[in-house]
């Protein structure tokens, strides 16, 4: 699959202790690549200088094929932006904003009074076009603003905390929209402080550590890099007796009253929770539950954050 | 290109005139800069018996007066360059779209030095439309009218303090991040020029030779501070301002 956005060694400090350290990322065409980290580690630098805001004191950035240092304006033409702080201009309406946007691409007045209405209805903001961007709500703000970004119909969007803020309902339209700009084939690089949402949407992150990148790859693989699978159980009686009898099969320890069971890899443990259920059926011990223990994002964050 | 210049410029007129104090600003500043030279000059007609000579240098004087309103206007206009962009958190969004350092840096100016110019237009044609129409049939036409000085004061010297104004205030506000102390220099270019200008009568010089001296200047000044300005455009500094 092509790379659409690749850094290499990618630097930028800021009075020597603030902003990122050789940053490398790979991002594949078509993919949603999430980007954490806690504030000031480096997430809202690196996409300013993706998106040609900021020039790095050293390394190589390349966007859709365009050399962000050597040619910025290219890299401009085939990205869309969504700035965390919204940027727009509120003594102007919603249609006007968007109008503004298309015009600035060099739209000429059919493509742009096209452009402006199918993306104002995709967004739902049609209804409010004429009211002033000032009278709308967050979510709408949010709207608008990616409404924006999608003028030039990008290829790649950078979307800086876009769900930052917003109320489940306005948090939830932005992840549909996420959604079906992932299903059309857009490469999307999202900043965000909310985990579950990332989880969600994105197959891809990376993890920034005061300007460093700790961790960088597909959500499942690490998951798995950083979590042993594994199996909890809770058992009729004492869970040391039911210890007992698991260890024979594999690593098991008892932790909160409920057994784990830990495997190689999820194959092991398919195939090791029946020969478990029999062995404690065969030592007179019932289950009261077993289930796959399941690490999301937030615990893979914490664990590299705390490392 | 000259679309995308057009588009910014128009941006950011909507920007000024749609301001809730913008019409009462104006209306202040519009009857400061025409009552004071009105009255200055009905007091030096009477004096003077409405002789055609003196109404010129008067005339001449007042317009320059006057056209600070136009400078404080395009000032106004000019802030909003990047200072007041960068107070509203536009001006990333601004600079991610792809949009040559020229065209922003025209589009912004174009808006500040138009309206400034049509403000100038304005406040020229209330004081001479009260002096020359409300009482021409009282001066006495006994010395040319109007002097080559007053013409260039009006047609050359006071739109050039505008533009050069401007140029200033947009050059500067990407290196100053308060807005406030972005129309400082500009200020004082203006009032300087204003001030020779009006001192020029009372030098003992060839007021013309006064004029071309000033004219050179500005001309000079137009064009540094557009070189430089373009040259030194940074979006990363006016963004980490």
């Amino acid at each position: 699959m092509k790379i659409t956005i690749t850094t290499k060694g990618l630097t930028k400090m800021y009075d020597g202790s603030h902003g990122i350290r050789n940053v490398d990322l790979d991002i594949k065409s078509g993919t949603c690549f999430g980007f954490l980290g806690q504030n000031g580690a480096g997430k809202t630098t690196t996409i300013k200088i993706l998106i040609g805001l900021i020039r790095p004191q050293s390394g190589t950035a390349v966007v859709d094929g365009y050399d962000v240092l050597a040619e910025p304006d290219k890299v401009r033409k085939v990205i869309g932006y969504l700035p965390d702080t919204y940027g727009l201009y509120d003594y102007m309406t919603g249609y006007e904003i968007v109008d503004y946007t298309a015009r600035l691409h060099g739209f000429g007045r059919q493509d742009r009074q096209e452009i402006v209405a199918d993306l104002l209805k995709k967004l739902d903001l049609y209804e409010a076009r004429d009211k002033k961007a000032g009278q709308y709500s967050k979510g709408m703000r949010q709207k608008l603003a990616l409404a924006r970004a999608l003028v030039n119909d990008p290829d790649v969007l950078f979307l800086d905390e876009p769900t930052s803020g917003l109320d489940p309902q306005a948090a939830r339209n932005i992840e549909d929209l996420i959604n079906r700009l992932k299903k059309d084939g857009k490469t999307l690089f999202i900043t965000s402080h909310i985990l579950p949402e990332v989880e969600k949407v994105c197959d891809r992150l990376a993890i920034i550590k005061e300007g460093t990148v700790r961790v960088h790859g597909d959500m499942d693989e690490m998951k798995r890099r950083h979590f042993t699978p594994s199996l909890r159980l809770r058992v009729t009686g004492e869970p040391a007796a039911a210890l007992n009898v698991i260890r024979a099969l594999g690593k098991a320890e008892v932790s909160d009253g409920s057994i784990r069971i830990y495997g190689d890899r999820h194959g092991d443990l398919d195939a090791m929770a029946p020969a478990v259920s029999g062995a404690l059926a065969k030592a007179g011990i019932g289950i009261l539950e077993m289930a796959r223990d399941e690490h999301s994002l937030e615990d893979v964050y914490f664990k590299v954050m705390g490392e | 290109m000259v679309n995308v210049i057009f588009e910014i410029a128009r941006k950011e007129w909507l920007s000024y005139f749609t301001g809730r104090m913008s019409l009462m600003r104006n209306l202040i500043m519009l009857a400061v800069f025409s009552i004071l030279p009105i009255m200055q000059i009905d007091a030096v007609m009477k004096a003077t018996s409405y002789d055609a000579g003196i109404v010129g240098q008067a005339l001449e004087t007042y317009l320059l007066f006057s056209s600070m309103y136009a400078v404080v206007m395009g000032a106004t206009i000019a802030v909003m360059a990047f200072p007041y962009e960068k107070e509203m958190r536009t001006i990333e969004y601004l600079f991610s779209l792809p949009l040559k350092d020229g065209e922003i840096f025209a589009g912004k100016a174009l808006a500040a030095i138009a309206a400034g110019l049509g403000g100038l237009a304005f406040v020229m044609s209330v004081i001479a439309g009260y002096v020359l129409v409300l009482n021409g049939h009282l001066i006495q036409w006994t010395a040319s009218f109007p002097t080559l000085s007053l013409l260039l004061t009006a047609l050359v010297i006071a739109p050039m303090i505008v533009v050069l104004s401007v140029l200033v205030i947009v050059a500067v506000s990407g290196f100053i991040s308060s807005v406030r102390a972005t129309y400082m220099p500009t200020y004082l270019i203006a009032g300087g020029i204003i001030g020779l200008s009006f001192a020029k009568y009372g030098l003992g010089i060839d007021v013309l030779l006064i004029d071309a001296v000033i004219i050179g200047v500005l001309a000079a000044g137009i064009i540094v501070t557009f070189a430089v300005a373009l040259k030194t455009f940074n979006r990363e500094r006016i963004v980490s301002n």
